[in-house]
């Protein structure tokens, strides 16, 4: 881990800034995200509001989360009834609210793109990819963490779903199967 | 260096690459260009590896399996080949593509080409020649960025080579500069123009061979398709263009190459 890091560091030598990296918090953090027109949205209350709070960080560029959208879809109507709350947190440079809605309608989602502006609760949460989710409970504590199945493009029969046996997991009151799963999408261009 | 590059998230590789060429004239010392009576075929088949190393290092390695096929009035019809001269390629990337918005990504490569093939000046027939017969050791700088689906890239590479054959070869130099455009679909279409630059070699005593230098200017049409997370199929085309002043000394041909791989989480 220590040659990791001074390697890493070394692009300080070619004058490039490093990445913020952070050791990952255990419950999110009492941040404010900013909604679809532009009203604030503080994490923690919105999570007491849901019996399951899910965030999927969002990429607009990203094929794999393109790859990904039918599936977020599909899990967001199944376990709506059941009280979960999905949302897409875009921690990218450039976010606004106009343009996350617009791209929210072209998508399809029936959920909000919340604005993480500067990146805050994706270093908090040690989000570095698009796709990566996170599931809360109502305390804001995390309960899963990663990718949403084993599978970056085409959806396979044998894949793994992380995501949705994280929630079952959730809802029936047991310890997650997997407590953080491998997110496969791009970069998140967060500086 | 080398094809096998890991993308994000990927840890290990495999694959091989067909590589079909054929000669349809030369740039002569001048850069004149003048088109060829003889015809040449030749044929490479890469296998390649890498592994992901330190997070965002891999290390890589190629083995070329030659084949040429000359045929020309004077000399009549002749074959030949073998095991070129295998490549052991590093890079670590400081900063990944589309990282930062203002930053490119930024990457650190180095290489070691073994003299495994058989030089020009040993081989049996000029077609057995596989190789320079000289280490080579390269290091290069590559920045790419995203900009959307688009993608784009410039690397510089220098390769120094040992003494061979009472000579040195000049120190090479090669540019690269490239485009890639993904498709919705995930195919990806790219295209690559690269200038490589020799002077004059010297001799024992240090001193330049002179009309030993050459530059080559190959333009590349490359299309990509994952077949799932864990295959990936590349078809292509290559080019040295048959324009006066776009290489010297140097065979010019074309040619077609198709790649497999094989990628591991």
């Amino acid at each position: 881990m220590a040659v990791k890091a001074l390697v890493g560091c070394a692009a300080v030598a070619l004058g490039v800034a490093c990445a913020p990296s952070a050791t990952p918090v255990a419950r999110v953090p009492e941040t404010t995200l900013v909604g679809p027109h532009g009203e604030p949205v503080a994490l923690r209350r919105a999570a007491e509001g849901a019996r399951l709070t899910v965030l999927v960080f969002f990429s607009r560029h990203c094929h794999c989360l393109d790859a990904h959208d039918g599936r977020i879809r599909e899990l967001a109507q199944a376990y709506r009834a059941q009280g979960v709350s999905f949302a897409m947190v875009d921690s990218e440079v450039g976010a606004s609210p106009a343009g996350d809605e617009a791209e929210a309608a072209r998508r399809g989602y029936a959920f909000p793109i919340l604005i993480d502006a500067g990146a805050r609760l994706a270093g908090a949460l040690g989000a570095r990819y698009a796709t990566y989710a996170v599931v809360l409970d109502p305390g804001g504590r995390i309960l899963y963490r990663g990718g949403l199945d084993t599978d970056r493009t085409r959806l396979t029969t044998d894949a793994t779903p992380y995501l949705k046996n994280a929630i079952d997991d959730a809802l029936d009151g047991r310890a997650p199967r997997i407590a953080e799963g491998e997110a496969l999408g791009c970069s998140l261009q967060t500086w | 260096m080398t094809p096998g590059r890991l993308e994000l998230h990927e840890s290990a590789l495999v694959g091989v690459q067909l590589h079909l060429a054929s000669v349809f004239g030369s740039y002569r010392f001048d850069g004149h260009y003048a088109a060829s009576t003889a015809s040449e075929y030749d044929v490479e088949q890469d296998l390649f590896g890498a592994v992901r190393v330190l997070g965002r290092g891999q290390v890589a390695a190629l083995v070329p399996l030659v084949e040429t096929i000359r045929s020309s009035p004077p000399d009549g019809y002749a074959e030949g080949g073998g095991v070129g001269d295998i490549n052991l390629a590093a890079r670590y990337d400081f900063v990944v593509a589309g990282e930062s918005r203002v930053v490119p990504g930024v990457a650190l490569l180095a290489g070691l080409t073994l003299p495994t093939g058989t030089p020009v000046e040993s081989a049996h027939a000029a077609v057995d020649a596989t190789g320079i017969g000289a280490f080579q050791a390269s290091g290069a700088l590559a920045l790419e960025q995203t900009f959307g689906p688009w993608l784009v890239n410039a690397t510089a590479i220098v390769a120094a080579r040992t003494p061979r054959f009472g000579e040195t070869l000049g120190p090479q130099t090669t540019l690269l500069a490239a485009g890639a455009y993904t498709f919705p679909n995930d195919l990806t279409t790219a295209v690559a123009v690269s200038y490589q630059f020799v002077p004059d070699a010297a001799d024992a005593h240090g001193a330049s061979v002179p009309f030993s230098s050459t530059r080559l200017t190959t333009v590349t049409l490359t299309g990509l398709y994952p077949v799932g997370d864990a295959w990936r199929l590349i078809a292509g085309a290559f080019v040295n263009p048959p324009v006066s002043g776009l290489g010297s000394n140097q065979p010019a041909g074309g040619g077609f190459l198709f790649t497999a791989v094989r990628s591991w989480r």
